[in-house]
């Protein structure tokens, strides 16, 4: 029964499954749409170890390239989703992603758009005068 | 991989912590390494269920671009990202949705019984998955070169349209 219960394949799938439950619990819990977005990975990543472990089980390589497939799908959702949660924090200065934005748009801390301009001068540096203003 | 328990209980434990971790670091830093940690991990995890290949590419694409772009926002933010504490009853219903989804989950993957007969070898060299990404599975992985010029140009798109919202 130990060894039934300890053998590889029960370790893979009680972690993907672990995995899988931490990313959905991450997912509910946290306010910050970075942290969501990480907890996106922790279940992408618990698919993948499915994937590898369904390949051994039919004997050939198909979960291995299934999983290479989700790695760039999973590049893609980082890239999109963190473009979103940066033109979040344009708009809105706390991380939080229950809280509606702020309707009239009030100037955030002197602190905050002295870091927004310089960030935005360096990924715009063509237009440092417009972002200032 | 069924020579290689030890290593599969420690490096799927590794990943279990650390990804245990990042779920209830408070401090986005701190959940962008735990990630970094969880992410080397599980692609040791493949090394040790034979799959070279995706091990390496889980290093070089999701260490070494992912987990590193997360990083480079996380340290772009104002005042780190900080985020409010969570409230208990918000961690409650957390618990409860996990739950919701993982009782079913578990009971489908308890009653799993695995292959009927085991294959003897199970052929993962790179020679084998390139077989197949170029084979049988030719028309998802030519969709992923869309995919990915989709993500570029929305990412661009929305960097764009915010700025401007910015600007006006």
């Amino acid at each position: 029964m130990i060894a039934v219960a300890m053998s590889p394949t029960a370790v893979v799938l009680v972690t993907a499954v672990s995995l899988f439950g931490l990313g959905i619990a991450g997912l509910l819990s946290r306010r910050s749409p970075i942290a969501m977005l990480m907890s996106v990975e922790l279940m992408l990543n618990a698919g993948n170890l499915l994937f590898v472990l369904g390949g051994h089980w039919h004997g050939n390589a198909g979960g291995i390239a299934a999983a290479t497939l989700v790695l760039v799908l999973g590049a893609a959702e980082a890239v999109v989703g963190l473009a979103l949660a940066l033109a979040l924090f344009r708009t809105r200065p706390t991380a939080d992603v229950d809280t509606p934005p702020p309707t009239p748009a009030p100037a955030p801390a002197e602190p905050t758009s002295e870091v927004r301009a310089a960030v935005s001068a360096a990924v715009l540096p063509d237009r440092p005068a417009e972002v200032n203003a | 991989m069924n020579d290689r328990l030890v290593p599969l209980l420690i490096t799927c434990g590794v990943a279990l912590l650390s990804g245990a971790g990042m779920v209830m670091a408070r401090r986005l830093v701190r959940c962008a390494c735990l990630l970094l940690v969880h992410s080397l991990a599980i692609a040791a995890t493949y090394w040790c269920m034979t799959a070279e290949f995706l091990a390496m590419a889980q290093v070089v694409v999701y260490t070494g671009a992912i987990v590193v772009l997360f990083l480079f926002v996380v340290l772009l933010l104002p005042e780190g990202g900080s985020e409010p504490r969570t409230s208990t009853g918000r961690t409650l219903l957390a618990l409860a949705g996990t739950a919701a989804v993982l009782l079913p989950l578990g009971a489908i993957v308890a009653s799993t019984s695995g292959p009927a007969q085991a294959p003897a070898t199970t052929d993962t060299s790179v020679a084998a998955v390139a077989r197949t990404l170029f084979g049988p599975q030719l028309v998802p992985f030519e969709l992923t070169a869309l995919l990915l010029l989709i993500a570029i140009i929305g990412a661009v798109t929305l960097w764009r349209r915010s700025g401007a919202e910015v600007r006006r």
